[in-house]
């Protein structure tokens, strides 16, 4: 089931335009990574697909409902974890809570029960009196993601939720996230850093200038880039018979032998993995094997021509 | 649904507002001990006779203007908040919430009234206790104070849709506020002619309603005087919330 759709949707700020055409979908339940580097778009989409600014033209759909900047009804299911901290340092980490859930007609015991649930799952409990002017900057990351989680949306919208803090928070946060997945929270989660899209992420969009450029699982992005499969190996009994048994095998290209290590390269999705372990196995044994796999940098690299991290071009 | 949503937004800036150490010392401490000190000095220098049925004059009058002038700058608590919440990257949270930001800014203006209100109550309170000041009648005093908070709110409110940058805005609220004690005779001694005379007593709310307390005890002239400027307040104040209600509808959408 889609719990949200933007099709088609263009979104212009005088003469940049931030959003190109985009087309994106989010399943229920799933963890979907927006990525792309400073400047892609990913702010903008969100925001448009919350109804904080109004697209130019497209079509929003959230809950099988037209999505615009004056939609109430469908605000009440969402929330959002905002780029920067945005709480009240002036009150305490309990009060921000019971502020933000308020706002969204929670109240009474439900709201207190909230309020202490929430701050217990960001690991925040004993802080609950504290004000947040005097917390780590962890700390006020966890009470930011708090606030947009204390009405028990469905629809959890993070804008890079951790930049800027330390591993431990982050790890923190992304286990957080993967709970509420599991909890059946549909994520929309933005980020420049790959390796948290890469470990959470359901599905990814990548963007770059206003437009998706790649929509995927990440097996399914890597696929996309990889025209070869490349197995190292190293063997106890290196041979010409065996190089001869590995070339054999459907769907390998090319075999070189250096010593007792090989290198065999065969096509893209060839699954020869196991079959060459299978033939140097019989042959005698294997001391070391490895497959070498792209990452989500290469296929960003591939499809844009330039590093993810700061958008710089590649070599 | 939003009145629900004003009563949660109304407390949340009460909490804010009262939370502020810096505002209590600047809008009840500060006129306080000013008009403590001024009087004190013009009391020590006077030749004519300060005492006048019990009151000491130069309380009074340094008292009732010190208390219109900081009321009138209570609207930088509202400015404060409405570029925290509006013009910073508060205000995509609040967007993402179901709560309608006219609501917001609506609750913030009630918020900061009834407080500034309370903090202008205590100068009077303070200054009728223990430095002999005398306000007239209490209850048009507490009107008075209800309206130049209001104006006060509107004012700095229209300032922050028109200007949307904290720094200026605030510049401009204390200009206004200080150019207004300055012909309602606050500051210094102004020429003796029609004009002056007539700014000093009916030509900016802060002359209003500077007039409205006088003529409200045994200082004034006539009680007429005291519902006209009254009557001219509030003139001003629906004027205002007029200006306040079109701009915040083609401003804050």
């Amino acid at each position: 089931m889609i719990v949200a759709s933007m099709v088609d949707v263009v979104k212009r700020y005088g003469k940049l335009q931030a959003l190109d055409h985009v087309s994106l979908s989010i399943r229920k339940g799933e963890i979907l990574g927006l990525l792309g580097p400073n400047g892609a778009g990913k702010t903008t989409a969100i925001r448009v697909l919350a109804g904080l600014i109004g697209a130019d033209s497209g079509e929003i759909m959230l809950r099988g409902e037209r999505q615009d900047v004056n939609n109430i009804r469908l605000k009440q299911h969402m929330g959002l974890v905002t780029q920067e901290v945005t709480i009240f340092e002036e009150l305490t980490a309990e009060e921000n809570l019971r502020f933000f859930g308020g706002l969204y007609g929670v109240k009474g015991e439900l709201l207190r029960r909230r309020v202490k649930e929430t701050l217990e799952f960001v690991g925040l409990s004993e802080y609950a009196k504290k004000e947040p002017g005097k917390f780590s900057g962890g700390m006020q990351r966890r009470l930011n993601i708090a606030c947009a989680l204390v009405h028990s949306p469905d629809f959890l919208i993070m804008d890079e939720p951790t930049v800027g803090i330390d591993p431990q928070s982050r790890n923190y946060i992304l286990e957080s996230v993967r709970c509420l997945a599991q909890n059946g929270t549909t994520v929309l989660y933005t980020s420049h850093y790959m390796e948290e899209v890469q470990a959470i992420a359901d599905r990814i969009v990548i963007m770059d200038q206003g437009r998706v450029i790649a929509d995927g699982t990440l097996e399914e992005l890597i696929g996309r880039i990889q025209h070869e499969e490349t197995i190292r190996i190293t063997v106890t009994n290196p041979s010409s018979a065996l190089t001869e048994s590995f070339r054999a095998i459907q769907g390998v290209k090319t075999v070189t032998q250096k010593g007792a290590d090989y290198t065999i390269v065969s096509g893209a999705s060839s699954g020869n993995l196991n079959r060459v372990l299978a033939v140097a196995q019989q042959s005698g044994g294997v001391s070391n094997m490895a497959a070498d796999k792209p990452t989500l940098e290469d296929v960003f690299l591939t499809l844009t021509g330039k590093k993810l991290r700061d958008g710089e071009a590649s070599a | 649904m939003i009145s629900e949503l004003f009563w949660v937004s109304f407390r949340h800036y009460l909490r804010r507002v009262s939370r502020d150490p810096f505002g209590l010392l600047i809008f009840v401490v500060l006129p306080v001990a000013l008009v403590y000190v001024l009087s004190l000095v013009y009391t020590q220098n006077a030749t004519e006779q300060i005492y006048v049925e019990g009151y000491n004059m130069a309380s009074t009058y340094i008292a009732i203007g010190m208390m219109l002038m900081f009321q009138l700058n209570g609207g930088i608590y509202l400015l404060n908040f409405l570029n925290y919440d509006l013009m910073k990257p508060m205000k995509w949270r609040l967007k993402a919430s179901p709560c309608p930001t006219y609501t917001l800014v609506f609750a913030g203006i009630t918020a900061c009234l009834i407080f500034t209100v309370l903090q202008g109550l205590v100068v009077v309170a303070c200054t009728a206790l223990f430095l002999d000041a005398y306000w007239g009648n209490l209850w048009i005093a507490a009107v008075v104070i209800v309206l130049i908070s209001l104006i006060s709110q509107m004012l700095n409110m229209i300032l922050f849709l028109y200007i949307r940058n904290l720094n200026t805005a605030e510049y401009i609220s204390w200009f206004l506020s200080w150019s207004m004690a300055v012909l309602g005779g606050l500051m210094f001694a102004l020429p003796n002619n029609s004009f002056f005379n007539f700014m000093k007593q009916y030509g900016t709310p802060f002359s209003l309603a500077q007039s409205a307390i006088r003529e409200s005890g045994f200082l004034g002239a006539s009680v007429i005087n005291m519902w006209i400027c009254l009557a001219a307040l509030m003139g001003i104040t629906a004027i205002l919330a007029v200006t306040v209600v079109k701009l915040g509808r083609a401003r804050l959408t």
